[in-house]
């Protein structure tokens, strides 16, 4: 029988930590690949004195109820995308603002646990208070926008409705834009998009394949406009019960694991990409440097602005000191 | 018809008003949610319109339908198990077993409703709020530990009555299909042709 | 791993033996489960209960437990019997026909088969015993037609398994289709064979009917009839969700009962509502304790290595599959057919992935073969509804069960074997 995650008591040396690590997706995923990573990583650096126990794809814990079982430290790690955390800690809405990062290299830079973002995240109030400790940040990747019809500007987009993961930040990008935004369940989108309930939505080149949310949308517009990302988080008592040296082989397993996550995550895109090109269903829409920026125009500073107090007013001036 | 106790006389009261109580709000859950689903679909297929609070109000009143109907579903005692012995068990035998039975029963309820009870004050329960709704977990779930409290008092009054050599059901010695036909609402005059 | 499993087996069937609810068995082990065995938190043994029902799919379960008891109440089940009359009557054993012909209407709009017994055998048995059909023949044949209720779509013990293994409802009903029909030609060509040689009648007033009267009661139950083509073709075309298509057979049985056959009445609806909230309450408190159960199997990883060891152990595909049927057949004799699904699929259906039989098809085998347990003592839910029917004793009905589980059996190696029956129109 497994104590999963119990430091058992007594100390010493030959203890084994075991760490329970609980997500939703299958582990050839962005995501899942990260985690295989982490475990080799980590039991292979601790010499044994740390086991991973994964449980991918809902096999333990799913969406609704990850967040509480981690909580409780019935599962020592989790990693939900970070929209995920918004009900517990606001400020990591942050991630969601529209054209935070500009390309892949910025992530590591506007996101570094010493960037102010970084710091938003890394040393939040809210988790702590949760017993929630964010270990770092692994990319699904960057939003593109697909539709029903071509999109090159806001104003293409008046009038549309769109689905959007539930992020007050997310409804205010669309309502800036003048299109309707409209909650739905990720597994939902393909059958409201198949029967018109909903004209676009926008969401990651991989994950519009592995739903095969291409078929049924006839145009798709690389806007790089938005970022979903996941956040590896582990129980904070759980942590802190860990022998120092064992808590920084943690910290570099995850630092590790999130470089080989951003290469896995650009080339599973990339790859999507080239399928939905290949499939010939959608056309592909690029943006001209003057189109981005216009479209960038319409929501920054505004929606950036808006949820100033929600995110923390230096935060978001020193980002905007920071584009300029 | 049960020979009746002047000493039970308010337990019953208050038993029958609990019964009443337990019927109103479960027929209501799964009514609400019912109208809800028929609305959804009605909606969304004829006028596109998306009802985006319909699923979560759905399945929290089914799963409130589904905690507080499973007391009524064990005041008529129709909780399936399986009696291996009683076949090879006289009147005498088969009370035992079944007084077993509802002893385990008991003691899962107990258990298990405390700790529902506790769960409601799990720092989780009280800060997570539900995706679209917005309610406090607690809220939602509720329906467990008031499920298993109304349960375990119901099992109580089994274990009760079948001490006293009474049918362990509400319904008395009615047989399973009576019960099943009256669950399914087949009432004695449509049962001929 | 091995010990883990037999561990719990054992503090579970201890349990059951104990004649506690089968729900309560399978939730107190995982209670003693989560007390010695882990450092998870207690609290969590209500909260799984609690999140295991928190999935859409799901409420399919209560919905169309719903529209089945609006159908029954509302004159859907006699019209099905009526017309499943005007259309086999005439011939000699045309009760019997009529008696299997009008479950397997009455599965395609029920997902459950203690209620397709009860829905038809209240009404048939009675006759069929009245115009000189044997009683055991007669409850017999109803019991196991009626088991039909949950191979037929809709289905609860499909929409159970389509959520704990993650395939597509719509798909498993589409494949029970197949199976389900040529299980009811067994059953109709056993009823036919069995009246000839016995010598029985043939339907009700089948003698006396013309064709204008069958042909009336053709059409009066047409819009029962296309109850399941609406339900149905609206998931096979993607129109609605399964969820949503129970929904709409609630609407549709409403709509039917009050305003076209005007045998319900506003009144009516609380004592149906109740009714339902029973049944589906028994069967969504199963649910919800299945799997806080297979939740504890999963923890223990429990699936996975026993998964690896039937691989590792070599066996051909047709020894696996008369290896599951055996299983399941043994296990149906004692377990509720929801719970037996949230135990044993995450564990078998990997290994069948593995040697290459469709989930789809394999599900089919599995909800076949626990329909057959449905006839099996000491837990056979057909036999309790059979046994409070007719008054007989479980095991004399489970004897009178015999002959037609017997064509049952022979429907689940068509089954197992031809995979084609189930997947053909995937
Ligand atoms: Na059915
Ligand atoms: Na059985």
């Amino acid at each position: 029988s497994s104590a999963r995650g119990s430091a058992a008591s007594g100390g010493g040396d030959g203890e084994v930590y075991k760490i329970g690590f609980s997500h939703v997706t299958t582990t050839n995923t962005p995501k899942g690949a990260a985690a295989e990573k982490f475990k080799e990583i980590l039991e292979a650096s601790s010499d044994g004195r740390i086991e991973v126990e994964i449980y991918p794809n809902s096999s333990l814990y799913g969406d609704k109820d990850e967040l509480q079982a981690l909580q409780s430290n019935s599962i020592q790690m989790i990693a939900p995308a970070s929209a995920k955390f918004t009900t517990i800690a606001p400020q990591l809405q942050l991630l969601d603002l529209p054209f935070l990062f500009k390309d892949s290299e910025d992530i590591a830079e506007i996101a570094s646990r010493d960037s102010v973002v970084g710091e938003a995240i890394f040393e939040n109030e809210d988790l702590r208070a949760a017993k929630i400790r964010p270990l770092g940040l692994w990319d699904n990747g960057f939003k593109q926008m697909g539709a029903n019809v071509p999109i090159r500007s806001a104003a293409d987009m008046a009038g549309l409705s769109f689905r959007i993961q539930p992020a007050d930040v997310l409804v205010s990008q669309f309502e800036t834009w003048k299109a309707i935004p409209s909650i739905l369940a990720f597994a939902e989108v393909y059958s409201a998009l198949e029967q018109g309930v909903i004209n676009g939505q926008e969401n990651t080149w991989s994950n519009m394949e592995t739903q095969s949310m291409h078929t049924v949308q006839d145009y798709i517009t690389e806007s790089n406009h938005g970022y979903i990302g996941y956040i590896p988080a582990i129980n904070s008592d759980f942590f802190e019960s860990l022998p120092t040296d064992l808590q920084q082989l943690v910290l570099d397993a995850v630092d590790e694991s999130s470089t080989y996550n951003r290469e896995i995550a650009a080339k599973v895109n990339e790859e999507a990409k080239q399928a939905i090109i290949a499939e010939g269903s959608t056309e592909i829409i690029q943006l001209t440097d003057d189109e981005r920026d216009a479209l960038m125009a319409t929501v920054i500073p505004s929606v950036w602005e808006e949820y100033s107090e929600v995110l923390g007013p230096d935060i978001i001036a020193e980002l905007l000191a920071n584009r300029n | 018809m049960r020979p009746f106790h002047r000493k039970d006389a308010p337990i019953l009261r208050f038993s029958h008003a609990l019964t009443r109580v337990e019927n109103f709000l479960v027929c209501t859950c799964l009514a609400v949610a019912t109208l809800v689903a028929i609305a959804q679909v009605l909606l969304r297929a004829i006028l596109n319109i998306h009802l985006w609070w319909g699923e979560e109000t759905i399945v929290y009143l089914i799963i409130y339908s589904t905690f507080l109907g499973a007391v009524i579903t064990l005041r008529h005692n129709e909780h399936i198990a399986v009696k291996v012995f009683e076949p090879f068990l006289g009147r005498i035998g088969r009370r035992r077993m079944d007084i077993l039975g509802i002893l385990v029963t008991i003691a899962y309820l107990a258990i298990v409703g405390f700790f529902a009870w506790l769960l409601l004050f799990e720092p989780f329960s009280t800060s997570t709020v539900t995706p679209t709704l917005k309610l406090p977990l607690w809220v939602v779930e509720v329906a467990v530990p008031l499920g298993f409290t109304l349960m375990l008092l119901r099992a109580i009054e089994i274990l009760v009555r079948l001490i006293r050599g009474l049918p362990a059901s509400v319904d008395g010695d009615k047989s399973e299909f009576q019960r099943e036909e009256e669950a399914l609402g087949l009432g004695e005059g449509e049962a001929k042709l | 791993m091995i010990e883990g499993l037999l561990a719990l087996l054992i503090i579970l069937f201890a349990l059951l033996l104990t004649s506690a609810p089968i729900a309560v068995a399978m939730g107190l082990t995982s209670f003693i489960y989560f007390y010695f065995f882990t450092t998870i938190p207690l609290t969590q043994v209500p909260e799984r209960l609690f999140n295991a029902l928190n999935a859409f799919p799901l409420m399919a379960i209560p919905f169309f437990i719903v529209a089945a008891n609006l159908m029954s109440r509302g004159g859907i089940s006699k019209r099905l019997i009526a017309a499943s009359n005007a259309l086999v009557g005439q011939f000699r054993g045309g009760l019997a026909m009529t008696a299997v012909l009008a479950c397997m209407f009455f599965a395609a709009i029920s997902g459950s088969s203690p209620a397709t017994v009860v829905a038809v055998g209240t009404l048939i048995i009675p006759a069929m015993i009245k115009s000189g059909y044997g009683k055991d023949f007669s409850t017999g044949l109803v019991t196991t037609s009626g088991s039909l209720g949950i191979l037929i779509p809709p289905s609860i013990p499909l929409i159970v398994y389509g959520i704990s293994t993650e395939q597509s409802i719509g798909d498993l009903f589409v494949a029970g289709i197949g199976p389900g029909i040529m299980a009811g030609i067994g059953l109709l060509i056993l009823a036919v064979v069995i009246s000839r040689r016995r010598k029985y009648g043939m339907g009700l007033n089948a003698i006396r009917m013309s064709k204008y009267e069958r042909f009336t009661a053709l059409r009066d139950a047409s819009l029962s009839l296309f109850l399941p083509l609406f339900v149905l073709g609206g998931i096979y075309a993607g129109i609605f969700t399964p969820t949503e298509a129970a929904a709409m057979a609630v609407f549709y049985a409403l709509v039917v009962s009050i305003f076209v056959y005007k045998e319900i009445k506003l009144k009516d609806l609380p004592s149906i509502l109740m009714a339902s909230a029973r049944t589906s309450s028994m069967v969504m408190f199963i649910v919800a304790s299945g799997i806080l159960f297979s939740f504890v199997l999963t923890a223990e990883r429990i699936p996975g290595q026993v998964s690896e060891a039937l691989l590792a152990s070599e066996l051909t595909p047709v020894m696996f599959l008369i290896m599951v049927n055996v299983l399941l057949l043994v296990v149906g004799m004692f377990m509720e057919t929801s719970s037996a699904i949230l135990i044993l699929a995450p564990v078998l259906l990997p290994v069948a992935m593995e040697l290459g039989v469709d989930p789809i098809h394999f599900g089919i085998i599995m909800v076949l073969n626990l329909e057959i347990g449905m006839m099996t003592p000491p837990l056979g839910l057909n036999l309790f509804v059979a046994s409070g029917l007719t008054g007989m004793n479980i095991l004399r009905v489970a004897k009178a069960c015999l002959p037609s589980v017997g064509v049952l059996l022979i429907a689940l190696v068509i089954v197992t074997f031809v995979p084609q029956l189930s997947t053909f129109a995937l």
